[in-house]
């Protein structure tokens, strides 16, 4: 901060009128002198007198080449943009601004971004396989400590503590202050009987549990069903793999090692919250549309349609490799 | 950062002169369009990209060193080449000392680094599980009453003072309204009051009870105390309350057998949570770092009461719980100091026949929560064995204790 603070006082240099610096009185000094033919030796007053008269006259003696501003870089950290790209996992809040939707070029990425409440990022751990150095390939617990809105999803998230470590995780739909909740990485022979926040793969879990924060590859981190009051569904398991009901009736087919939670996601009623009017739209960072165009929703077009065709994520062996 | 900007500055300025700058200010400005006119000045070459989102960060190139094949590069040329690898000189190392560019080694290669990082316990620590992770930590008993000698001596008599609820009342009062001109006192301003117009009526005993004469309030002092539990390695650093010292040591106040009895004890475990939770992990190089925070022979040796403040900051104030636990953790910090001053720091299994007793207490209210530490016997082995802490919301007495 220091560091900013005082390049951007050294910014200014270019722009106010400051006093000369030793070197550059040195270098004036001998142009006055080389260029008037005047003795070498001059007294400060007539090097002042020199000085006003040659300001006065315009730059004859000056090469504009010569000058090319004062340029100071910073490592402004207060500025950057990569919240979710530090190095070191933290709980505490970061700080974002407000992009408008623009990306690094200054153009419009995303419409309809803008304004807004000023939002905190709380960074969650999304990967909840991610086991404490030392202690790898164990299941463990973990407790909740506080469950809280998040400006920056539509779910709940909780704050869990075990070992020597805490992370921000997604609430589930019963998750109170005090639970234990449990993480293990284990397939076992018998399904397991689960409680709602364990998190385990999908192949230990029995068919049909509800579950959220689908992985779609081993260890990446959990990427589907984060949604408030979301939950899928696991239909089967076959061969190695499992399949899974997304909220949108979408079937997809993923290892089972992939990780999931059990239960649904917490904040259930956010389907039933009454914006109310235009400007509440505009606290949570939305700008209306045109008003000449409007995309044309689910009253048009085909109303009984097939289900799509299964997802998978899972590389299967050609039926020629057979 | 000073003496590198002036270089950067004389070394850029080199050529300038004054009607240079002038010339050359206008365009990074933009003032030669609204000169004379006071807006302020706005750098949108500087701000905007700044305030910008970033690119995407790039994936550097992967390199690849194939055994047997060297490289052409263009160091031979002695200019970039096209097609030619960018040659690679080792890093140059200085063989004099220069301390502004000193560069010290990585964590992992430093000297006495060990394995085991150090658990340090400081002012803004604020621990999840509140008083029962420190007496976890500390092996501590809790104790909820105030010891049967100390509320003896608050019944007795010859320690009251006359007319002693209407003057606290006016310490008080004079605390929370007459101090200042405000409308009302912040808690950082009262609570200090209020503490020193107590003190002062504790004074006030000074003929009855000489001893009160041989203390004195210090501000401000560091401590620092270490010690092991199990295999990992804590440390208590840093600033905390004011203490309370005095020539005279403290009587102790409790039972041999009590102590002895908390031999036995179990401390509360919080399972799945770790007792070293939010404890700041640090690479200690000096182990037995040892210091009360005071010179030696410093005439007020015995400390007596620990108050603690609590700060009303965003930043560093704590709950009351957590606030609790920083107390129960500095009062068994400035006991340890203490004891290792008196029984040296390296041996590791010792009997304390003395105990050290101690007092803290808070400043948040009118009530100042009082707590008694006493450091019994250390235990032989690393078990869950307990010391004893006393604790109750009580009023300061003076008196012997």
């Amino acid at each position: 901060m220091a560091v900013s603070c005082l390049t951007r006082a050294l910014r200014t240099l270019t722009v106010s009128q400051s006093p000369l610096l030793p070197s550059q009185v040195q270098k004036c000094y001998r142009n006055v002198c080389m260029g008037r033919k005047r003795p070498m030796v001059i007294n400060l007053f007539s090097l002042t007198l020199q000085l006003l008269a040659q300001a006065n006259a315009g730059a004859q003696l000056i090469n504009p080449g010569q000058c090319k501003g004062f340029q100071t870089t910073a490592a402004l950290e207060q500025n950057r943009t990569f919240w979710k790209k530090m190095d070191k996992y933290t709980i505490r809040p970061i700080g974002m601004k407000k992009t408008g939707g623009r990306d690094h070029t200054g153009k419009i990425r995303t419409h309809g971004i803008g304004g807004g409440h000023k939002q905190r990022y709380r960074w969650v751990d999304f990967q909840r396989l991610r086991y404490e150095p030392n202690k790898e390939d164990k299941p463990f617990e973990e407790k909740v400590v506080q469950v809280r809105y998040d400006p920056c999803r539509s779910a709940d998230i909780a704050l869990v503590a075990g070992g020597n470590r805490k992370r921000w995780i997604i609430a589930t739909e019963n998750m109170q202050v005090g639970n234990i909740i449990k993480t293990s990485g284990v397939i076992g022979r018998m399904a397991v009987s689960a409680n709602e926040g364990d998190a385990f793969p999908l192949g230990a879990l029995p068919v049909g549990s509800l579950i959220h924060n689908l992985e779609i590859k081993p260890g990446r981190g959990a990427q589907y069903i984060r949604a408030a009051g979301t939950s899928g569904v696991l239909l089967r398991k076959v061969n190695g793999t499992a399949i899974v009901q997304l909220p949108s009736k979408q079937q997809v087919q993923v290892d089972e090692t992939c990780m999931v939670t059990v239960g649904r996601v917490s904040n259930i009623d956010h389907n039933k919250e009454i914006i109310g009017k235009a400007g509440r739209n505009r606290w949570f960072g939305v700008r209306p549309s045109s008003g000449l165009w409007q995309r044309k929703g689910g009253w048009a077009g085909r109303k009984i349609k097939p289900l799509p065709k299964m997802k998978v994520y899972v590389n299967l062996p050609s039926i020629a490799a057979k | 950062m000073i003496p590198e900007a002036a270089r950067c500055l004389r070394a850029a300025g080199g050529g300038w002169t004054r009607a240079g700058l002038l010339a050359e200010a206008r365009p990074l400005t933009g003032q030669g369009r609204a000169r004379g006119h006071l807006s302020p000045r706005r750098h949108f070459s500087l701000h905007r990209s700044l305030a910008a989102r970033a690119p995407p960060t790039k994936v550097p190139r992967e390199k690849v060193h194939i055994p047997g094949l060297e490289r052409i590069t263009y160091a031979d040329r002695m200019h970039y080449v096209p097609g030619l690898a960018a040659p690679q000189s080792p890093r140059w190392e200085r063989d004099y000392k220069d301390p502004h560019r000193y560069r010290s080694p990585p964590r992992c290669d430093m000297r006495m680094r060990r394995d085991q990082p150090c658990y340090v316990i400081h002012q803004r620590t604020n621990v999840l599980e509140g008083v029962p992770q420190a007496l976890w930590l500390t092996k501590t008993k809790l104790i909820d009453a105030l010891p049967p000698r100390l509320l003896s001596l608050a019944q007795g008599l010859a320690n009251q003072i006359p007319d002693q609820d209407e003057r606290v009342k006016n310490a008080i009062k004079h605390a929370r309204f007459w101090d200042t001109t405000e409308p009302k006192p912040v808690q950082e301003r009262y609570s200090k009051v209020l503490l020193q117009n107590l003190l002062h009526l504790c004074a006030g005993l000074l003929p009855s009870h000489p001893a009160l004469g041989r203390r004195i309030l210090a501000e401000q002092h560091s401590l620092a105390a270490t010690w092991k539990r199990g295999d990992d390695l804590f440390q208590i650093r840093g600033l905390n309350g004011l203490l309370v010292t005095s020539m005279d040591p403290l009587p102790p106040q409790c039972e041999p057998q009590d102590v002895e009895g908390t031999r036995e004890l179990i401390l509360d475990s919080f399972y799945p949570v770790s007792p070293t939770i939010d404890l700041q992990q640090v690479d200690v190089y000096h182990l037995l770092k040892n210091c009360t925070g005071f010179r030696e022979g410093f005439p007020f040796p015995h400390a007596h009461t620990l108050f603690f403040h609590d700060q009303k900051s965003s930043r560093c104030s704590l709950r009351p719980e957590q606030f609790r636990a920083k107390m129960v953790m500095f009062a068994f910090g400035n006991a340890l100091a203490r004891a290792h001053l008196q029984y040296g720091v390296s041996t590791c299994t010792r009997h304390m026949m003395t105990p050290l007793p101690w007092m803290c207490s808070e400043l948040m209210h009118i009530h100042l929560q009082i707590e008694f530490k006493f450091i019994g016997p250390e235990p032989t082995q690393q078990r869950n064995r307990g010391r004893l802490i006393h604790s109750r919301v009580g009023v300061i007495q003076p008196g012997e204790g």
